[in-house]
């Protein structure tokens, strides 16, 4: 647990970074600063582990009070990732995971070995293990420092813009593995980032700042979607408070109609019905109409359409219903059966009610 | 010229090639060694503390602005009547080659330091690095490739310099230049010129190679060719 109590971050030149902020980031989640650029997100990162000293309150981590201990003992137990991944430029990709834990007396072999496994975590692939860091692209280096900072098994993390070098596809990759490493190692977090999309996937609990280094406010990304808590946080939630809202409301109950589906391959009655075709294991592949003799072929398949589970949240279902080519979304079973589909009216019927309309 | 080289009298003896050639790279070794010995740990000071940093380079400055010759004959004026022995000569040549190879070793090693990348700095530091283990495993390493071609630099000075030796009566290749003037022998003046550049080519290209081995592959890519490390 890592928590902010009244803490205040005055600079030397009278600038405050950071005024009165208190938090509490909880054991294994994932606590996001986010806000707009300057308004001490930074700030706050680097006086947990004490690259800066607060000029006022106090941070804990764990359960004493960061100035109390041991800089260098309370530095390693949080692995630190930084925003341009900060790589040792003269160590290779394996040589910079496993140089904390042989500095710190780990066997040459066993660190080489972990290192490895951690490459492996963070979806890099063996080749890269002898590459230096300017052989690597934006994303590849980032991979690395959080594979670096997750090197020593430190049960605090903190990483500052950790996905900022890449672009938006990649960005969204590196965000889904992040949270299956996360979901196996259980970390305690804080992270910095300044795109509210980015905190709204990533965070248990969202602490949003204001220039001048105020709360703004502390919730759950659901709570902040719903109730922001003034002005300024409506504007910087901005459109994600509309569309994608919706992407954290699946707890309504849907009319799921039953559907008719082909296996490919099969004759189908020739009747210019669309029909959701279906592999061996009853798994759908999309929507398709049978051709003159009536045979469902593959080639016939509309791959445009997304598939997506009956559990899911509304913004799913809607995408599945939009993308579809005659407005009835194919919806599947946890093991990714086939559910039934759903039409575009149902999926409004329930935002409606989602919103108590 | 040629009459010189091909004399077998030229390259045995005392006052032969070979002895000659070594004297001028013991004169040469001792002075980078004990360059080194004072400017890399003074420019590590310089770079980690970001202090005396406008002293040192004024001071580099003057020093590389000192007439060799004059600074050599008032050193031996001042340390002559102290010591009496060969080393009245010795000392001060070395010291006079010192103090040449002082200034490009020290630049080298304090921008080396300082330009080392901030963030792996940083990085470091937050990780959990000492002071000490942040300035032996990252910041020096980092700082290599500058720290190498400043000793490059001041090995090449002293190497072609240290024929001022000859001139306090001293050994090395200097001496065939200074014989060789006094008797107005001049191909032999040439032949001591040319010993002398090659002497400086060959260290040259021995260094590099040393850069090769010392320097990681992750800090050359701005020297050698990053397609050979790329499938490597
Ligand atoms: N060393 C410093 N001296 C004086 N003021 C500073 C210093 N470092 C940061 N500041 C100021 O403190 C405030 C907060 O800076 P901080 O770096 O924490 O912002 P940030 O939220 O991380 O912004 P960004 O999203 O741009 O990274 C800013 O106004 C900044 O100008
Ligand atoms: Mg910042």
């Amino acid at each position: 647990m890592i928590v902010f109590d009244n803490v205040s971050k005055q600079y030397p030149d009278g600038t405050m970074g950071v005024d009165g902020l208190s938090f509490t980031a909880d054991e294994g989640q994932i606590t996001v600063l986010v806000g707009p650029s300057g308004c001490g997100k930074t700030t706050s990162l680097r006086m947990i582990n004490r690259l800066l000293e607060p000029t006022g309150g106090s941070i804990l981590v764990g359960d004493a009070d960061v100035m109390s201990q041991n800089v260098v003992a309370l530095r390693r137990q949080i692995g630190y990732v930084i925003q341009n991944s900060g790589l040792f430029p003269h160590r290779t990709v394996l040589g910079n995971v496993a140089s904390l834990p042989i500095m710190l007396g780990m066997s040459r072999k066993d660190a080489r070995a972990r290192a490895h496994e951690l490459l492996e975590t963070v979806g890099l692939d063996a080749s890269y293990a002898k590459r230096y860091p300017w052989q690597l692209s934006g994303g590849q280096q980032q991979r690395v420092g959080v594979a670096r900072a997750l090197a020593t098994d430190p049960p605090y993390m903190l990483m500052d813009e950790p996905f900022s070098a890449v672009d938006p596809i990649t960005r969204a990759q590196l965000q889904q593995e992040f949270l299956r490493i996360q979901s196996e190692v259980g970390k305690t977090i804080v992270m910095v980032t300044h795109d509210i999309d980015e905190a709204l996937t990533l965070g248990d609990r969202i602490v949003m700042l204001r220039t001048g280094g105020h709360l703004a406010q502390n919730a759950t990304p659901r709570e902040l979607l719903r109730n922001p808590a003034d002005e300024f946080v409506a504007n910087f939630v901005g459109r994600a408070r509309g569309y994608g809202a919706l992407g954290f409301t699946s707890d309504v109950q849907l009319d799921i109609q039953p559907a008719r589906s082909v296996r490919i391959g099969e004759q189908t009655a020739n009747d210019d019905e669309w029909l959701v075709a279906v592999d061996d294991e009853s798994r759908p592949l999309g929507w398709l109409r049978t051709d003159d003799e009536g045979i469902a072929q593959h080639a016939d398949v509309e791959h445009a359409t997304i598939i997506t589970r009956a559990d899911g949240t509304l913004r799913d279902i809607m995408d599945a219903a939009l993308s579809s080519p005659n407005g009835r979304g194919i919806l599947v079973h946890e093991d990714g059966t086939l559910r039934g589909v759903i039409t575009l009216e149902e999926v409004t019927r329930a935002i409606r009610v989602s919103k108590g309309l | 010229m040629l009459d010189f080289f091909f004399d077998p009298e030229n390259w045995s003896g005392g006052n032969g090639i070979p002895m000659r050639t070594l004297a001028h790279l013991a004169y040469t070794f001792i002075a980078l060694g004990i360059a080194a010995a004072i400017a890399v740990p003074l420019g590590i000071l310089i770079g980690v503390t970001g202090r005396g940093e406008a002293l040192i380079a004024g001071l580099a400055n003057a020093l590389r602005a000192l007439p060799t010759l004059g600074l050599l004959i008032l050193i031996v004026m001042l340390v002559a009547p102290l010591i009496s022995s060969s080393l009245a000569f010795t000392i001060p040549a070395i010291i006079v080659l010192v103090l040449l190879a002082v200034p490009p070793i020290l630049t080298g090693t304090y921008s080396g330091i300082q330009n080392a990348d901030r963030n792996a700095v940083q990085a470091a530091r937050g990780m959990g690095y000492t002071t000490g283990q942040i300035l032996w495993r990252v910041q020096v390493p980092m700082a290599l490739p500058l720290i190498m071609s400043g000793l490059r630099g001041a090995l090449l000075q002293v190497v072609s310099t240290a024929t001022v030796a000859a001139f306090v009566s001293l050994g090395g290749l200097g001496r065939y230049i200074i014989d060789g003037r006094a008797t107005q022998d001049y191909p032999q003046m040439l032949a001591g010129a040319l010993l002398v550049a090659v002497l400086a080519l060959a260290l040259e290209l021995l260094f590099m190679l040393l850069e090769r081995f010392v320097v990681s592959p992750g800090l050359q890519r701005k020297t050698t060719s990053g397609a050979a490390l790329a499938t490597a």
